[in-house]
């Protein structure tokens, strides 16, 4: 009897380690089509792929939309179990963990997507960038908490981190100098609305492409295994040909 | 004195160096031939690559294409010789067709930057023109890439430009290389007059090309078992049917390349049917607003039934056993093999392998000459005159929209190059897939057609025109063609009938066009009626139609009959 009871409290004990329910954090920044809110909405393909893995695995997701820097650190601070999109950086890794290899692949098995990051710049600069990061014409701004700006900063330039896009092309076609970073699409958005329309260029080469990951808190009570399960769940979805069709085509 | 010296220095540097490419010019110049340029004209169009490119000699770009023969010589030589002229680096890498489709779906719609041209199908034209991701390569050349543009790039002188146009006229791909799909037979076997006499002795008429199903299936259902001998001296029991079933992309087209319009789903109509087309779906004002046949589509009703059902039926009954386990790339050259009697559905640049053409070969005469032929596809019961016949595939330039400025510029010459009058009639003599007139009138086609089993007959003859790729009508190529493959690989297996596969695959298809976001034209599901409703009305969906009487017609009075038009 006692031996039994023992048995039941373990696996209650389990399956609340496992969690059916999953507290995830996302940035509340528009970043059409990879995470974006729509009223209460949260969508996005990121979001899709999360979610539908989590599903297929049991589990519940519960998702709070909050500005990157506070998504970040809700995860850091375990008040999450993790966070959906945010690349792998030595200074996360301390507090967040990571699939393998996440540390040194380029394009990682497990991530949910990859993403490009592109370099925009005034129409009047005449500015290309091929590779150089030390061409890139300074301020450079980027929306707060891209892991990219950490780098940047490191490298000796000029990086100004503001709270969304929107933001960062309005300073950059006032002030005719400097450069944005951000995705090809949040850019080509940009050229609709009439304030920027054909007032900046977007350079053909990619500065970074990244793998962006949903990296759990090192205070979930997460088991490993569980971990690892989503992670090849995700990956499992991303190569899965028919869906990841449909995804895009929702977008 | 010194710098006397360092100009005559500097002078002699840029003389080597055109020395030099002038030296390249020729030699490439003299590896493109046959062409349909000549010598001083290719010569003038690789001079004008060399001069345009100055800008970006050293630099580099990826392009991606599929695995056929035609691409793999673009990827070994015509990279090389691309590079040698301008100095431009050029990745052409080469995948299955379903991969290219997943990438270019993945570019177009998150913005990566993975290559800077796809040759993808124009079967996607329907999917490029309301999803507004690729560059208008009319605009391009009007504009932005004037400058970049060849002169001799003779936009007249391809093969079904058409195909890669918008409702406007506007050229959003380039075709880069186009094979039809045909019936293939053994024209010995056919011709053999003991075969014959005991064909006429089972089914009552003539053995010849099949016109319809019917005579297909009698066919099949002769030839299969049947003891035959091979120009090699090797004897075979034969098989009537030749196809592949494996579940991967290339079941899904399959189906979605035309197999149901030749079997007569959908209307009238060049180059696809309208307003119901070969994916069963009806438009209106080009908005698509149903598949199923109670939103009026065709895509459940008797015609699509009878497309699967015959195609399942002859590959359990007529075709070798390990069809099942092949894809497109594995059954396209077993024809050649030497017991395959006749495929209803052989694309033809699976042709272009040596198997169907080297001496010693089963399929190939002591004279050097093929013992098979290509004819028109056999109609299903459905089908009706001023319907499409078959279908033709169109691998198509195509630059996403976010391919920019000196990537773009090199993308096109790279592009332009390859469809070049300088290499297309020996990319055609490597691949057998052909992209312009210049090629297929060649005087050298002239005289070796005999060579090509009636490939060059049918591309000079009118009925051409006729076989044709899924058009504006499919508003998402990619989203919708993994319903298909999907469903139809448990018809195989028999988990589902073909009523019950059809209707999944129809209704699953309306239900994911209505969440399609697209800039323009984009589904807008009709009302539901019921289907008597439907199948009264003229045209497309059609009711259920009886079996035909089988009608062949002998190969040589077709080919005359081409001769004539």
């Amino acid at each position: 009897m006692k031996r039994l009871l023992f048995i039941l409290i373990f696996i209650n004990i389990i399956s609340i380690a496992e969690g059916k329910d999953i507290k995830l954090s996302c940035d509340a920044r528009y970043w059409y089509p990879f995470v974006y809110t729509e009223g209460a909405l949260i969508k996005g393909m990121h979001i899709d792929i999360v979610t539908k893995a989590l599903k297929n695995l049991g589990y519940n997701a519960h998702i709070n939309a909050l500005p990157r820097k506070r998504s970040i650190l809700s995860a850091e601070s375990g008040d999450v179990d993790g966070i959906i999109s945010i690349t792998y950086h030595p200074n996360h890794a301390k507090s967040l963990e990571y699939p393998e290899g996440a540390n040194v692949d380029k394009e990682s098995k497990f991530r949910i997507m990859q993403v490009d990051l592109m370099i925009i710049s005034h129409i009047d600069n005449n500015y290309e960038f091929e590779g150089d990061i030390k061409s890139i014409p300074a301020p450079i701004r980027i929306t707060r908490g891209e892991t990219i700006a950490d780098d940047l900063k490191n490298q000796g330039l000029e990086v100004e981190e503001t709270t969304s896009d929107e933001q960062n092309f309005s300073k950059l076609i006032r002030d005719k100098k400097g450069t944005v970073i951000t995705t090809s699409v949040i850019a080509e958005s940009m050229n609709k609305d009439k304030r920027f329309t054909s007032k900046f260029k977007i350079s053909s080469t990619p500065l970074i492409s990244q793998s962006y990951y949903l990296a759990f808190s090192v205070k979930t009570k997460l088991s490993s295994s569980g971990k690892k399960n989503i992670w090849e769940e995700i990956s499992r979805l991303r190569d899965d040909y028919v869906y990841m069709l449909q995804v895009f085509a929702q977008y | 004195m010194i710098k006397k010296a360092l100009l005559i220095i500097l002078l002699l540097c840029f003389s080597i160096q055109a020395i030099a490419y002038e030296d390249i010019i020729q030699k490439w110049a003299k590896e493109f031939e046959p062409s349909a340029l000549k010598n001083n004209e290719k010569i003038e169009e690789l001079k004008w690559f060399y001069e345009v490119s100055k800008p970006f000699r050293g630099k580099k770009i990826s392009t991606i294409a599929e695995d056929i023969k035609t691409h793999f010589w673009e990827r070994d030589l015509l990279s090389k010789a691309f590079e040698e002229i301008t100095g431009i680096h050029v990745e052409h890498v080469i995948v299955g067709e379903g991969d290219l489709i997943r990438i270019i779906t993945e570019q177009m719609m998150t913005g990566r930057m993975i290559h800077d041209a796809y040759v993808n199908d124009s079967d996607l034209i329907g999917t490029h023109l309301r999803l507004n991701k690729v560059v208008n390569l009319t605009e391009y050349m009007k504009g932005e890439g004037k400058n970049y543009t060849n002169p001799n790039l003779d936009l007249k002188d391809f093969l079904n430009l058409e195909f890669c146009q918008d409702y406007d006229g506007n050229q959003l791909q380039i075709p880069d290389q186009q094979f039809a799909n045909l019936y293939w037979f053994r024209y010995d076997w056919f011709t053999d007059e003991e075969t014959k006499k005991a064909f006429k002795k089972e089914f009552g008429y003539e053995l010849g090309v099949p016109i319809n199903w019917e005579a297909y299936e009698d066919i099949a259902k002769f030839f299969t078992g049947r003891k035959m001998k091979n120009p090699n001296g090797t004897s075979v029991h034969a098989y009537g049917h030749l196809d592949y079933g494996k579940p991967s992309p290339s079941l899904g087209w399959r189906f979605t390349d035309a197999w149901l319009s030749i079997a007569g789903v959908g209307d009238k109509g060049l180059p696809n049917g309208l307003p119901v087309d070969e994916w069963g779906i009806r438009v209106e004002n080009r908005i698509p607003v149903g598949s199923t046949v109670e939103r009026g589509g065709d895509l459940d009703g008797p015609a699509a039934v009878y497309a699967l059902t015959k195609y399942i039926e002859w590959m359990n009954n007529y075709a070798p056993p390990d069809s099942k386990k092949w894809e497109w790339v594995d059954s396209g050259p077993k024809a050649s093999r030497g017991d395959i009697a006749q495929q209803i559905f052989q694309y033809i640049t699976w042709l272009s392998d040596e198997n169907f053409h080297k001496i010693g070969s089963p399929v190939v005469g002591k004279n050097g000459k093929p013992v098979w032929r290509v004819a028109p596809t056999p109609h299903g019961r459905y089908w009706e005159e001023g319907m499409k016949v078959g279908y033709q595939d169109a691998g198509s330039w195509t630059i996403p929209w976010n391919v920019r400025g000196n990537h773009r510029a090199m993308a096109w010459l790279w592009v332009q190059f390859c469809v070049s009058k300088t290499v297309s009639f020996k990319k055609f003599l490597v691949g057998g897939t052909p992209n312009r007139t210049s090629t297929i009138f060649h005087p050298y086609l002239t005289e070796h057609s005999s060579d090509y089993g009636g490939l060059i007959e049918f591309y000079r003859s009118p009925e051409e025109k006729k076989w044709t790729p899924s058009g504006l009508n499919v508003p998402h190529y990619p989203a919708l063609s993994g319903i298909w493959w999907s469903n139809i690989a448990r018809a195989i297996k028999g988990e589902m009938t073909p009523q019950q596969t059809m209707t999944t695959i129809a209704k699953t298809q309306d239900e994911m066009m209505e969440k399609l976001k697209l800039e323009k034209y984009a589904p807008k599901l009709a009302e539901i009626k019921s289907r008597e409703y439907w199948f009264n009305e003229p045209g497309a969906p059609k009711p259920e139609l009886p079996p035909q009487k089988a009608k062949t017609v002998p190969y040589d009075e077709l080919v005359k009959q081409w001769q004539k038009k």
